[in-house]
């Protein structure tokens, strides 16, 4: 475990006095007891184990909010002794740095974290060419609210896989969660990646700029989800017009009558419960049958914008989004591509024009070209410039019956919480250089 | 904490493996206004310890948020059980070097007292008009202090103030959605005088430009010349040379995230990357820029270097164990993101050295062509090869002048022929300087900051398109 724990923050909050604060305040936490298994050449190239926890103080007032972020030590004085600190409009932070620096920390007992990295490090072979990060650990998050003395607390143990397998300039990427650092799992996954090289055997074909009957794959279409997260579904951002997705608020535009975009908290990849400890419905439709139902709006933008709130998290983005899945199977769809392409995946997605949500980006890894006799060949890696109006709209033939479960794996200063349930997708792509 | 740093490692003294203590603190404050008022504060603290514990090229890392003197010492000693037990899995070129000597850099910059810094904002965000939807403002200042210490007697200590300043203004006119920013302005030392009075005279610049863009046509399609100010400048140098020439993704280190690189370790010495007249270099000196420093998170000194001198490529980015590891000349600029991440290579400020025209000079040179300034859209590939870019606003240049302005300008091309294609470099009174604070690569993810001063460009010969 921890440093931190929920027992620990029981005690800090009691110490802290949340309980007696205003209701306009409110107390979240995030924490991570992480190992990072980064490798290169199927040896271990860096092991980081990190143990961070944070304390999130909001304070809503009526017409602004102010955030404090502290990060805890574990030490219950020094801990208490920083927050009182950061709250103080009057102390700069940057007069904090000494003092932490000089803080007294109490004693405190070390839990070995699981030792089992050599073991797991068995299974990279080293004749393979493997490149990419194995993580473990727990994560947690929780929230109270001034005036009341319930702790809301949601915590989990995962371990995210995360590799390419390279062939000279060949690539299979495989990505996916698990409970712990499976070896038989990590194992059987690396020689199935092994297996799926062969279809990428050969010269890569270079492309000609155009549009092409193309798969995706539910990674390539994750990609693709992930964008609705920025400048996207947010409430905030229709209220701003900042959506890419205005058209579709106006109803000028819409997406494939099979495109059914909804939030599941059945599939528990996050705490239902947001920032501020309000408790999501379990199954909210965001787009259904290709029209917009509901922006993710949280009680600040219901409150600032006048919209209708529907408990979203403080960046409104999707927790735990499902894609709804086809009827047809995957292989199916693959094989009724003449002169198409099999999408593994995207790599860098961005807004080309606002007005149409277009995306630019580019191919990457495994993907593969399938001519009219159904023979499969490398490609040569493309960019891509297209609207998703036209590839989850008009240019959509059907979803994938299978989906695959992505975690959010991301780890900007921390590991993410969260994920998505996403299927295959028969479309088109528009290459341009 | 040196002289506790220095306690706990003593302790070790005569053991078979080094250690290094590396303390990190960073403390911010953002101030965000919307349309006259205040939206939001932001007030944090994250500080913690990098524990490594090394022997014979191997590292292991625990980075814990305490530097409680008992549980620092019992975490050495777990490092140390598990770097015996993991030592035959380690990359065997990987290499680990404690740095002796003592540097010390402690910046005397101040930040501005929150009541001089407010009425500003706030002025600076008030919407004024009636195209005009929302204007944000945001300031953020935040210091970071290092302090490492090692067991072959390194000594390594600094702080820094960094000033981030962001405006946005938001506007609509007949169904026409248009921005129109600072672009993302963040520099090292506290926020002047000067920097204040700029704030609203740079917001009157961008309020005239909203307006024309607001009842703007569309950028025209076309093959055609390419002037690029500082502004959009510095994400071209970001993601085709900064990225490209990073060793640890010629080293293959990335190619599971951030990506690989065209480059590769023959093309050193000998690839022409662009025009005679085109130098690119590592500028650690350069203080005022936010990746400005004396010595790198390995404790090696910085120096000012090369990357591309006559438009020949001489060296790549990263420190000496990305040197040692592929055998290549680099740079002192292995860098962590904070206390909880390892150190890896990152780009520092890398600049493209001034030319001599002037910005009137590449306009009347061009036939056919736009300017194009502010970035808001970039993608390349992940080996740093085809690449797309758009800005909030352009402006036709036909037959050696300016004419229409035009919205969503857009324009693609490939690394090196598009380096190559340039054919006029601006002098010093077209330099700006800019950067990212979020600069991100790395498994897990590291999000740092970087400097890039440009002069404006001239690029012949270029695919420019309309973004809607």
């Amino acid at each position: 475990m921890s440093l931190i724990n929920q027992q620990y923050i029981k005690l800090l909050f009691q110490e802290l006095k949340t309980h007696e604060y205003p209701s306009n305040y409110y107390f979240s936490l995030q924490g991570e007891k992480s190992c990072f298994f980064r490798v290169n050449k199927s040896k271990l190239r860096q092991a980081t184990h990190v143990d961070q926890s944070n304390l999130n103080i909001c304070i809503k007032n009526a017409d602004d909010e102010s955030l404090f972020d502290v990060q805890l030590t574990g030490c219950l004085h020094e801990d208490v002794r920083r927050v009182n600190a950061i709250l103080d409009e009057n102390v700069e932070p940057i007069e904090l740095t000494a003092e932490a620096a000089n803080g007294l920390i109490e004693d405190q007992e070390t839990i070995q974290h699981k030792h089992r990295e050599a073991e797991f490090l068995e299974i990279l072979d080293d004749g393979d060419d493997l490149v990419g990060i194995f993580t473990d650990g727990e994560l947690f998050r929780g929230v109270a609210r001034g005036g009341d003395e319930k702790l809301q607390w949601f915590e989990t143990a995962r371990a995210d896989v995360d590799y390419s397998i390279y062939e000279k300039d060949s690539c299979i990427k495989e990505f996916f969660s698990l409970d712990d650092l499976s070896r038989e799992k990590i194992a059987e996954a690396i020689s199935k990646s092994k297996e799926n090289m062969s279809v990428l055997q050969g010269e890569k074909i270079e492309l000609t700029p155009g549009v092409y009957p193309a798969y995706f794959s539910p990674s390539a279409v994750n990609e693709m989800l992930g964008m609705f997260n920025w400048h996207g579904v947010q409430g905030k951002a229709f209220a701003e017009k900042q959506s890419v997705f205005m058209e579709l608020l106006e109803q000028k535009k819409s997406f494939h009558p099979d495109f059914n975009l909804r939030e599941n908290f059945v599939l528990n990849l996050s705490p239902k419960f947001n920032e501020e400890g309000e408790v999501s419905e379990e199954m909210i439709d965001i787009i259904k049958e290709g029209q917009l139902v509901s922006p993710l709006v949280n009680s600040t933008s219901a409150k600032k914008y006048k919209m209708n709130a529907n408990k979203a998290n403080r960046s409104e983005t999707l927790r735990s989004a499902e894609l709804v899945a086809g009827k047809t199977s995957e292989s199916e769809l693959i094989s009724s591509l003449s002169r198409g392409l099999y999408i593994s995946d995207l790599h860098y997605l961005n807004w080309s024009n606002k007005k149409n949500a277009s995306i630019t980006g580019m191919t990457r890894y495994g993907c593969f070209f399938i001519d009219e006799e159904g023979r499969r060949m490398p490609i040569k890696d493309m960019r891509f410039n297209m609207s998703l109006y036209d590839v989850f709209g008009a240019w959509l033939t059907e979803l994938s019956l299978e989906s695959k479960i992505f975690s959010d794996a991301h780890t900007y200063g921390s590991r993410s919480l969260g994920g998505a349930k996403v299927p295959g997708v028969l479309s088109s792509i528009n290459f341009t250089l | 904490m040196i002289d506790l740093f220095k306690r706990v490692i003593k302790s070790y003294s005569g053991s078979d493996f080094d250690i290094s203590l590396s303390y990190k603190a960073e403390n911010y404050r953002t101030n965000v206004f919307l349309n006259g008022k205040k939206e939001n504060t932001f007030k944090g603290i994250n500080a913690g310890v990098m524990i490594s514990v090394a022997k014979d090229g191997r590292v292991v890392r625990q980075a814990i948020p305490t530097i409680n003197e008992g549980h620092l010492k019992n975490l050495i000693q777990l490092s140390r059980d598990r770097l015996s037990s993991l030592g035959p899995k380690f990359l065997p070129e990987g290499q680990f070097e404690m740095l002796e000597g003592e540097l010390i850099d402690l910046t005397k910059d101040e930040v501005i007292p929150i009541n001089e810094v407010f009425p500003v904002l706030l002025n600076s965000s008030l919407a004024h008009e009636s195209w005009i939807d929302f204007v944000r403002t945001s300031l953020t200042e935040s210091s970071e202090e290092r302090i490492t210490v090692n067991s072959r007697g390194g000594v390594f200590h600094d702080k820094k103030i960094f000033t981030d300043f962001y405006l946005n203004l938001m506007g609509s006119r007949d169904s026409v959605n248009q921005n129109r920013s600072n672009g993302d302005v963040v520099f090292q030392g506290a926020m002047g005088n000067s920097f204040l009075h700029n704030i609203l005279e740079t917001k009157d610049v961008l309020k005239k430009e909203l307006n024309d863009l607001l009842s703007a046509p569309v950028c025209p399609k076309m093959k055609g010349d390419l002037v690029l100010p500082s502004d959009q400048m510095y994400i071209q140098i970001h993601e085709s040379i900064g990225h490209p020439l990073e060793l640890d993704r010629i080293l293959g280190d990335e190619r599971n995230y951030a990506g690989g690189s065209f480059v590769k370790p023959i093309d050193f010495g000998r690839l022409q990357y662009g025009p005679e007249m085109m130098n690119v270099v590592f500028a650690a000196s350069e203080n005022t820029q936010p990746a400005g420093q004396s010595f790198d998170d390995t404790g090696l000194e910085t120096t000012n270097e090369y990357l591309i001198k006559n438009g020949k490529l001489v060296a790549g980015i990263g420190g000496f164990e990305s040197q040692k590891r592929s055998g290549l000349k680099g740079t002192s600029s292995t860098r962590s993101s904070n206390w909880n991440r390892p150190p890896i290579d990152r780009m520092g400020n890398i600049n493209l050295l001034p030319g001599e025209s002037k910005l009137e000079e590449m306009i009347s040179s061009v036939e056919n062509g736009v300017l194009m300034r502010t970035n808001r859209s970039w993608s390349i590939d992940d080996q740093r090869d085809k690449f797309q870019f758009g800005c909030e606003i352009g402006q036709v240049i036909k037959d050696g002048e300016l004419k229409e302005i035009v919205r969503a300008p857009n324009y693609e091309g490939r690394t090196i022929p598009f380096w190559n294609s340039l054919k006029m470099i601006g002098d010093e009174s077209t330099v700006g300087d800019f950067g990212t604070s979020n600069c991100g690569k790395g498994e897990p993810n590291q999000a740092i900051r970087v400097g890039h001063r440009s002069p404006a460009c001239l690029f012949s010969n270029i695919s420019i398109f309309p973004g809607e």
